[in-house]
Parts: C-alpha cells; structure tokens; sequence
C-alpha cells in the first residue's frame, strides 16, 4: 500500500470511530458561526424544521457570512447552488455531515 | 490658519463629546489623519482632518460636549504663513518626543505582522495597554477580535483590583468609560433616528413611486458569476442594485443632491447604505463615488463596512456627505419598502423583496424573480416625471447586467 492510500484509510477509520465525535464537532461549528452572527439568540434551542434565518432574524449579508464561516471552519466548498440545502438545521447538518464524508 | 471644528455627521446629529485627542500641538497633520475621537448617539467616532498642518492649539478639553462647529482646534497650514512668531517655540520642545514616537512605531508594526488582530481588538488593546501577542485569537482563523481582549482584560482586572491606589484607580477606569462610550445605547441610536425621520416628515413633503422590475437577467449574471468564485468572492444582489442605482443617478442627476432653500445637485454621488441592527436602530455609512466603483469593489465594500457599522467602528468620513440613500430589505423579508428621506438629501430608493411570480410577456405567461423597488423623491425638488424617468434607467440597466459588472 502506497503513502496516500495508507493515510486514506487511516483517516477513514478514525472517522468511523469518531462518527458522533464528528457530528458533534460540527454542531458546535454551527452553533459557534450562529452566535457570532446573532449574539443574543440561543441557536441550541433551533427546531430540526425551523428555518434558521427566519428564527434568528439572519439578513442576506449574515447569512453569507454563515456561509463564509462554515466553510472556513470545516474546510468544505458551500457552491451557491446548495444554499437551499442549509435552510433547516436538520438539512444543515445532513449536507455538512455529507460533505465531510461522516 | 486652519480652523478644526465639530464636524457634523448627519442631519441628526446636534452636538458631540470630545473623549480623546490623538494628536497634541506640534504634531503634523496629514490629510485624512485622524485628530480626535468624538462620542456621539452614533456611538463613538473617529474624526478625521481633510487638511495638512500643523497643531497649532487644541481648544477643547478632553470630556466637554460641544454644539456642531464649535471651533476644536487651529491648525497651521503647512506652506508659509508664519506670522505666529509664537509657533516655532511651541514645537522645538516637542521635538524629542516625536523622535521617540517614531522610534517605537517600527516595534509595534514587526508585532503586527505575527499576530492576526482585528483593527478594533488590537486599538482596545492598545488603549488599555494589553500585550495582544500572548492572546489565542477566537476569530475567524484565530484571529485575535474584540472579545478576546475585553476577557483578558477582565481576567486581569480581577485581581489587579486589590493592589490598586486610589489614584492608579481613576486611570484604570477611563478605558472601561471609554469601552462603555463606544457602543450607543439603543435609545440614543432610537433618539437619533428619531430627530431625522421627524425633522423629515416635518419639512420635506414626499411622494412616491414604485416599480416591478424582472430580475431574471440580473439573478441569472450573479449565479454564473458565483459559480466560479469561491464563497468569500461571492457577490450579493445589493452589490448589483447599488451599482446600478449610481449608474441610473448619472442619467437622472436630479435626484443626486441635497435641498438648501433650492435644489443644488451634486457632481460626486454618494450612496448611503442603511445597516439595521440587530438591537434596533439604523446606522447609514456612505460608498463614495459610487459611480466610479466596480461591482466587485462595492461588494468588498459592503463586505467591510457592515460588520464596522454594527459594531459602531465608523469613521467620520464614512458617515457624512451622502447624496442619496439606498434602505435595501434583501431576500425573505417584507415585499415593499416605502423609505422616508434623510434631509438635506432629496431623494431615497428601497429594494424590497424578491420573488417568482407569474409575468405575462408577448403573450405568454411565466415565472420571473421579481424585485420590488420604490422610490420616495422631495416634491420641492423634483416631480414624479424625473423619479419615474430614475425607475425606468433603472430597470434599464438591470437588464443588462453584464454591462454594469464591466466597468
């Protein structure tokens, strides 16, 4: 087994140990970009069905900024195409959970 | 001699307290330099100078409110002008101190360039003479923001308290006043916005209109445009909308100006862009030349100004000399903003939502992104003719939108 090839299932297989781990390092990326946006608000208490934007009174310049902040944080591409998929905390979590590959 | 006075930073804004001089006498004055910071309702504002000199006096002590042009200080014009026989003797023993500051700048900039700081954490961490370097940022990639100061600052006012004199004390507290200064409390930022829009209503008799434009062209060029770049490229529609409200003033001059007794149009347009906050209240900095500036650099911009607004780290420059005013809901919102003027200006337009909706076209029907866009114009300095000539270039120009990204 070549280097990468060995560091890939290296990788994988900490992912696998760390599945909850991971999910809940990513909530609280989420949680964390939310407050700095929204200070006062709770974003913990967010409904899975809620629309975060309209919950927490996000406008489009924040809401880029979320954007922007969840990208950086977790190191991913968020294409404009699949904002639409970032509007519920429960698709949220599904897309950032596919796209860090847990 | 030059003379230095309160400057005003909007219709609303009657007096302002001087808080801290940054530039003693003999000190040179560049032009944009900043002389002092002045607490206003806006919260507390660096002023800048537009004029080269030399700090003859300071008339103002720091701490005292003064009306708008209270003369503050008096300044030397740099070419000629030395009647002053007493001037030469003011600086030359302020010489060695000047010196002394110089030496220690370069210091202070090797430092910067390690550690990532915000401009705002880094000047909090100055004024109350925190060592920065040693902090572990919680910003954006570790960077080192506002926050993290004041908990430094906190965790080592704590036991610092017990060992203090008295006099050590009345030193300590003038940063906490200073911190305290620098965020307005939501009823003076109300108060102000209170002033303007009744002075408004009082005096400037509005009309208004309003116009549906298609947005299809527009929405589509940003998408295609985005799709490249990578997130903290990405454009917002409101970089567009801006660019094309300046592009529109330039057909339609009439609505770029302010009333004085008579319409007196303005060759420079200077959009003023509302940011609400979250805590209620508006805050409206001004994008000079508009005109002249690209999409991209309106989005950068934005991107700039509207985490410096909410946090009430304007400059004065920025808050003043706006020609017009753009109140922009963004997507998700009301459809329809109807705004109310900011005097002296005549003129301001609101971008409302934007949404699908069916639209009949050469006999046909489909669904189109549709923008709500109105437009509140001052009856005494234009009619309804010219607003409605603005709409028109308007949705003009956002038809096209690659030629508005083009220059």
């Amino acid at each position: 087994m070549d280097l990468p090839a060995l560091c890939m299932s290296v990788i994988s297989d900490h992912l696998k140990a760390n599945y909850k781990h991971m999910e809940e390092k990513i909530k609280a990326v989420v949680y964390d970009s939310l407050k700095q946006i929204a200070p006062e608000t709770a974003p913990e208490q967010l409904g899975l069905d809620e629309n975060i934007r309209e919950a927490l009174n996000i406008d489009s310049f924040d809401a880029l900024q979320f954007i922007v902040a969840l990208s950086e944080k977790l190191n991913i591409e968020i294409p404009e195409k699949d904002y639409g998929q970032t509007a519920t905390m429960r698709n949220l979590m599904a897309y950032l959970k596919k796209k860090k590959q847990v | 001699m030059i003379e230095f006075k309160m400057p005003s930073l909007g219709a609303d804004m009657e007096d302002g307290t001087l808080v801290e001089w940054r530039k003693k006498p003999g000190d040179l004055i560049n032009r944009g330099d900043i002389i002092a910071d002045v607490d206003t309702q806006k919260g507390l504002i660096e002023i800048e100078v537009f004029e080269e000199g030399i700090i003859e006096r300071l008339l103002l002590e720091e701490g005292v409110k003064v009306p708008v042009g209270t003369l503050m200080a008096v300044l030397r014009p740099l070419d000629g002008e030395t009647e002053d026989k007493d001037t030469s003797s003011v600086i030359s023993p302020e010489e060695p101190e000047i010196r002394e500051e110089a030496a220690v700048k370069p210091s202070i900039e090797k430092e910067e360039r390690r550690v990532k700081i915000t401009p705002l954490a880094k000047r909090i961490a100055q004024e109350n003479k925190v060592d920065f370097s040693v902090i572990e940022g919680t910003g954006p990639e570790g960077a080192i923001v506002k926050k993290d100061i004041e908990k430094t600052m906190a965790g080592s006012a704590v036991p610092s308290k017990e060992v203090v004199r008295p006099d050590e004390q009345a030193k300590a507290a003038s940063p906490t006043i200073k911190k305290e200064l620098r965020t307005p409390s939501t009823k003076a930022i109300r108060t102000a916005v209170a002033a303007a829009m009744s002075k408004s209503n009082r005096e400037i008799p509005h009309y208004f209109l309003e116009k549906k434009i298609n947005m299809s062209n527009a929405m589509s060029w940003l998408k295609e445009i985005n799709s490249h770049r990578p997130v903290q490229k990405r454009l917002l529609a409101a970089a567009l909308l801006i660019k094309s409200v300046a592009a529109s003033l330039d057909e339609v001059p009439d609505l770029n100006g302010v009333w004085e007794d008579e319409l007196v149009i303005k060759n420079e347009i200077n959009i003023g862009f509302v940011v609400s906050l979250r805590a209620g209240g508006i805050v409206v900095p001004s994008l000079k030349n508009a005109d002249l500036k690209s999409v991209d650099e309106i989005m950068e911009w934005l991107n700039d100004v509207i985490p410096r607004a909410r946090s009430f780290n304007l400059r004065s420059s920025e808050l003043s000399d706006s020609t017009v005013t753009i109140s922009s809901l963004g997507e998700g919102g009301a459809d329809k903003v109807f705004g109310i003027i900011y005097p002296p200006q005549v003129a301001i337009i609101g971008f409302g939502n934007i949404i699908e909706e069916p639209v009949a076209q050469d006999g046909m029907i489909g669904i189109h992104p549709m923008l709500f866009v109105t437009l509140s114009g001052d009856h005494r300095a234009t009619d309804g003719m010219i607003g409605s000539r603005f709409l028109t270039a308007l949705n003009k120009h956002l038809q096209t939108p690659e030629k508005l990204g083009r220059v």
